[in-house]
């Protein structure tokens, strides 16, 4: 469901990209690189076979 | 290069993340590959890139579009480049199907790298930032690749849905939770 919620929230970004409102576009779009940012720490638990 | 070719421009940029989420549903629906949790954020990542050049098809060339397409690139190309390093011990056969030798989470990360280096390259021409240049006409190849991108961004919306229910999708997912609830086959 997370996903989903990502997706129409850059669905509505898009949309508010066609009107004339760029500063709600640039708040919709913080919003969403939070919640994807989130979501990467969430999900990539795994540790990275690597070594330096 | 002017304002309505950079509008032009920004209008096939918008038909290549549209190509290139419709060729995800391809593998998704025509063989089954279920994109796992980062595949989905990559997903995502492309859509985020839309953001951009939809202002500038919409609104017209600012720098401040090419940075968000930048900062959504970066966001892009390090979930990517986590997945690329996940598989690449010797001998790991990475997730999902390759296209040419190398598998989609390489290839999503090759072309958010080429969307930073297009955009460094857009910024480099001023002329079409001119804010006398008169009003920019918008026809039907720029609204059909902004409807293509906001479609293709909602029927992602729907299928993550189908996939994951209502919980957090798992990281290996083999089947659509929503149609086939665990237990019931």
């Amino acid at each position: 469901m997370n996903f989903a919620v990502i997706f129409l929230l850059l669905a509505a970004t898009m949309l508010v990209a066609g009107r004339r409102d760029a500063r709600l576009v640039y708040v919709l779009f913080a919003i969403a690189m939070v919640l994807s940012i989130a979501l990467y720490f969430h999900h990539a638990t795994s540790g990275l076979p690597l070594s330096f | 290069m002017s304002p309505q070719l950079a509008v032009r421009l920004n209008a096939v940029g918008l038909y290549a993340i549209g190509a290139v989420l419709l060729e995800a549903f391809f593998y998704q629906f025509v063989f089954g590959e279920l994109p796992c949790p980062l595949c989905l954020l990559q997903r995502a990542a492309f859509c985020t890139l839309a953001v951009g050049p939809i202002l500038t098809v919409m609104h017209g060339p600012r720098p401040a579009h090419y940075g968000l397409t930048i900062i959504a690139a970066l966001v892009g190309a390090f979930i990517a480049g986590r997945q690329v390093f996940l598989h690449i011990e010797p001998g790991d056969v990475g997730y999902g199907s390759a296209l040419l030798g190398y598998h989609f989470y390489t290839w999503a990360f090759v072309c958010f790298a080429v969307a930073i280096a297009a955009c460094a390259a857009f910024l480099l021409f001023d002329r079409q930032f001119d804010p006398n240049a008169g009003r920019l006409r918008t026809g039907y190849f720029e609204r059909t690749a902004v409807l293509l991108v906001v479609a293709v961004t909602v029927v992602n919306a729907g299928a993550a849905l189908i996939e994951c229910g209502f919980a957090w999708c798992p990281p290996d997912p083999v089947d659509y939770r929503l149609l086939h609830p665990a237990g019931k086959g």
